[in-house]
């Protein structure tokens, strides 16, 4: 079962992850899985109260193209290093072509506040770089809770960015905050569901809801929908002893396919 | 409009004495919004503090006390009684599992006001000993000047921006109250411009049990009859609530011990004890109401906001007079009950409402009466209740419903109302989708199932049809609204709550000649945790995400939360930290708001965040201090309010402070 543990683990990618960056599609998949009680290496992208649950050294990369088109690709790398003292997390994220992009460079430290309450915090610097024109760079913040009910339960809010407030609309220099609040249960061991409400300022809120099963130690399947672009989504996950790949897809139903695929890795504490 | 709800008490798992619990919280603001109010009457907190200090003995309540109670259905209150007289007393609480229709979830939210024995007694002067006294100084104020304050062309507001109010309590269970309210509202005169002390003031004297007066009440009270078509001015839920309060349920004569200014008695009422089955209640009252007449002298509007800030307002004090008498006639039975009921009011000018459709059939001249036959009866599992009323020109009004114990973990309840827009009621309060009883046909239907016993699900479908054209809407229309709620209890420690609501009825679209009526859609889906992280320290979390469709037209709003709070004796603190967008006014999302005076219920529209901090001081019994510092900044306008409540700037800050002293 620890196997299988470790396989969900790296399944979990971001959500509120890179509000600066353009948001991944298939973060929505993974939206709910950030109240997973054994979250995975992006999950604290998505809140970093999650860094002081991820229990292994772990590092991942991750990249999808949107919608098909190569010039909406979106590349992500993070890594966790959980110490006595908290937990640490580093991340990246480019996304855009030659003519347009944006990045993303985060560092997260979560720790334990006491009993079923933790607290994460990440600090991020973000730049959008447009040929011809001259670089915009501004510094992020974020922060999260994670409250555990039961073993089986959990309960997750996520603010990113509030004072910064205002939309791109209206300021091309600023990004807007964004708010989350999220739910995770574990049905039985192999069944977990997850439900996640977020919304950014002068945008559309959103609501995701996604399904994980475990078929076997090896091999998991998630699916789930999210609201803000009536996007289903599936992903299938493999293991290989320290090694983790999944493979992704979203389907809009007027934009059409995103595939995606992510490698990971998993020092095991042994 | 105040909501006038403030009867049905609830408890749930952690949360402190104070707070409400989710479920009624998240009812009283479906409520605040289908009325558009934003104030909730601390007669429910007070209500709630009486039943804590003086439980409910389940040994010694009859059939009357439990259902007035409001805190069990008729089902389960027929089966306590059926249970105690083959059984004789109950020895624990805990046996109150054995009684029939008494599930778990119901027992562990009525446990703290229960009491196996102790039944309150005594005589007059035992009740007054023994009455638990307080005394209360409140004052509130808006730390912006607001155009009003700041006008001086002679329109503005005549008093200072402080709100003030001082009472005096005193209560022996359910046997004895006696009260004073003192009152102004920020903005209105004090011992100025012609008002000589307090804006307003009520005094309440209620006694139960006198020998064959069952209750006398003097002063201001309110009275209720049958289920609301010809008079109610007690708490009164609408949709989405728990069974019990599907039922109105309520004594004829009850304490009005609230601070609003409208929509109570004032004189006179008792209740006789005529034979064992037999009550006779008869009423009184007579009281001058503010009101704006018109150059004939006629008026226009019934409920009157109670504000008296400007000349003009000041004019409309105590304008007109109102009396209103009534009977009520009770029998009650073993299994049946039966009342009628008769209700008079006479205004001192003639009601004449504005020459609109949707006034054709609004009540007009200066005498009404109205008179109803109500009645309940129960059989094995289920129990039926229902009016039927007349008005002075006898149009029929009816309304029905059932409470269905399908099975130990599955209740059904139905109300069926048919009033046609001729029906005219004064003082009605029925289970309608406005709260008034005129001109609304509709099939309510609810479900409350309980699967396990961590797992409450209630289902709630309402269709409703309006005969006749109403205010924003210009032609007769259907509406339905659907609620599915799913509460969970993983611990006794936490809950989380996932609601889905969705509603559509007709309202003007765009004006061409006449305004088109399109489908006006509301949904919402909310998401709410609650938890007890550790004795005193408690903390809530919310989202909720509301879709509404008028037409071409679509709005959008976002509202998320954080509470804590942590109490450690003599000291309670309390934080909220609210975030919230809507692209309009129709969006708005209400949520209910802890405060130092019951409750509020602010609805929030626009961009921008909440925040509020209560520090709450109670040394023992005897004194309790409370300060409350809430503010909202909007990011997204200059300004805040309208007309005289106009503030410039983006930010409104209230202050409120409370100091009680109890002996």
């Amino acid at each position: 079962m620890r196997v299988a543990a470790c396989l969900y683990l790296v399944l979990l990618a971001p959500s509120l992850e890179a509000q600066g960056v353009r948001v991944p599609v298939l973060s929505s998949l993974y939206h709910f899985s950030a109240c997973k009680d054994t979250p995975g290496v992006f999950s604290w992208l998505a809140n970093p109260a999650m860094l002081p649950h991820i229990l292994e050294e772990r590092a991942a990369m991750a990249s999808e193209r949107r919608y098909m088109l190569k010039e909406l690709g979106h590349h992500m790398l993070a890594a966790c290093l959980p110490l006595r003292l908290g937990a640490f997390g580093f991340a990246g994220a480019l996304s855009g072509n030659a003519d347009m992009q944006e990045r993303l460079l985060q560092l997260g430290y979560g720790r334990v506040l006491g009993k079923g309450v933790s607290l994460g915090l990440s600090f991020g610097y973000f730049s959008r770089q447009t040929r011809g024109y001259a670089g915009t760079g501004m510094l992020t913040w974020e922060a999260g809770l994670r409250f555990r009910c039961t073993p089986a339960f959990l309960v997750g809010l996520q603010v990113f960015q509030p004072a910064g407030g205002s939309s791109l609309e209206e300021d091309l220099n600023r990004i807007p905050a964004a708010y989350g609040i999220s739910a995770g249960f574990s049905v039985s061991e192999p069944v977990f569901i997850g439900l996640q409400m977020e919304k950014r300022a002068g945008g559309a809120g959103s609501i995701a809801a996604g399904l994980h099963y475990q078929l076997s130690a090896r091999m998991g399947v998630s699916a789930g929908i999210s609201t803000a672009t009536a996007s289903y989504f599936l992903s299938v996950a493999l293991q290989w002893y320290s090694f983790l790949l999944r493979v992704s897809a979203a389907l809009h139903p007027v934009l059409g396919y995103t595939p995606g695929s992510s490698i990971h890795y998993i020092r095991s504490r042994s | 409009m105040k909501v006038w709800m403030f009867f049905l008490l609830w408890t749930g798992p952690a949360v402190a004495q104070e707070e409400l619990p989710q479920r009624l919280a998240a009812q009283l603001e479906a409520i605040a919004e289908a009325q558009q109010t934003e104030e909730v009457d601390e007669a429910f907190a007070l209500k709630t503090a009486a039943w804590m200090r003086h439980p409910l003995s389940i040994n010694d309540a009859g059939m009357k006390e439990l259902e007035a109670s409001g805190l069990v259905t008729p089902l389960q209150a027929a089966q306590l009684v059926r249970y105690r007289e083959a059984m004789g007393r109950l020895v624990s609480l805990y046996e109150l599992q054995a009684v029939p229709y008494w599930d778990l979830q119901t027992i562990r939210r009525i446990w703290p006001y229960l009491t196996l024995g102790n039944d309150v007694k005594g005589g007059m002067r035992e009740r007054w000993k023994k009455a638990a006294q307080s005394i209360g100084l409140r004052a509130a104020r808006v730390l912006e000047a607001a155009k009003g304050y700041r006008d001086t062309s002679g329109k503005g507001y005549t008093g200072d921006r402080n709100y003030i109010q001082l009472r005096y309590r005193a209560q022996y269970g359910q046997l004895f109250y006696l009260g004073l309210t003192a009152e102004k509202d920020a903005g209105e005169p004090f011992m100025k411009s012609g008002m000589k002390g307090f804006d307003f003031y009520s005094l309440h004297l209620l006694m139960r049990r006198l020998g064959r007066v069952e209750a006398l009440a003097l002063g201001d009270f309110n009275v209720n009859m049958g289920q609301g078509l010809v008079l109610w001015q007690s708490a009164s839920f609408g949709r989405g609530g728990e069974l019990a309060q599907l039922k109105r349920q309520a004594p004829v004569l009850e304490p009005y011990r609230s601070s609003g200014e409208s929509g109570f008695s004032r004189g006179a009422g008792i209740t006789m004890i005529l034979n064992r089955s037999m009550e006779l209640s008869a009423f009184y009252s007579r009281q001058r109401s503010s009101s704006s007449l018109s150059d004939s002298g006629s008026f226009s509007n019934l409920r009157h906001l109670g504000l008296h800030r400007t000349a003009t307002e000041l004019a409309q004090r105590a304008a007109l007079g109102v009396q209103s008498a009534g009977l009520v006639l009770q029998y009650r039975g073993r299994h049946f009950t039966a009342g009628w009921n008769t209700a008079a009011f006479r205004f001192s000018n003639t009601l004449q409402k504005r020459p609109e459709p949707y006034n054709r059939f609004a009540p007009r001249g200066r005498q009404f009466l109205n008179t109803s036959l109500d009645y309940g009866f129960t059989h094995r599992n289920m129990h039926f209740f229902g009016e039927v009323a007349f008005d002075q020109a006898g149009h029929p009004a009816l309304l029905h419903g059932a409470l269905i114990s399908l099975h130990a973990s599955l209740d059904l309840g139905l109300v069926y109302r048919a009033i046609p827009a001729r029906y005219v009621s004064i003082g009605g309060a029925a289970f309608t989708e406005s709260g008034m009883p005129v001109n609304e046909n509709g099939l309510y239907a609810s479900l409350s199932f309980r699967p396990q016993h961590r797992v409450q699900v209630q289902v709630y479908a309402d269709v409703f049809s309006f005969p006749w054209v109403r205010y924003r809407v210009d032609a007769p229309g259907r509406g339905r609204a659907f609620q599915l709620q799913l509460q969970f209890t993983p611990s006794r420690q936490s809950s989380i709550d996932l609601l889905y609501r969705d509603k559509e009825e007709g309202r003007n679209g765009e004006k061409e000649i006449t305004y088109a009526v399109g489908p006006f859609r509301k949904q919402q889906f909310r998401l709410h945790y609650q938890s007890a992280l550790a004795p005193g320290l408690t903390v809530k979390a919310r989202g909720e995400l509301c879709r509404v469709a008028s037409g071409q037209e679509q709005e959008e709003g976002f509202l998320i939360y954080g509470e804590g709070a942590w109490k450690m004796k003599p000291l309670q603190v309390m934080a909220r930290l609210q975030y919230f967008e809507t692209s309009g006014f129709d969006s708005r999302i209400y949520a209910y708001e802890s405060d130092l005076f019951g409750g509020s219920m602010p609805s929030v529209a626009g961009r921008g965040y909440r925040y509020y901090l209560i520090l709450r001081y109670g040394k023992g019994d005897r004194f309790s201090a409370g300060l409350r510092l809430s503010q909202i900044i909007f990011n997204d306008r200059s300004s805040v309010g309208s007309g005289l409540d106009l503030i410039e700037g983006s930010r409104k800050t209230d202050v409120k402070m409370q100091v009680i002293y109890s002996f």
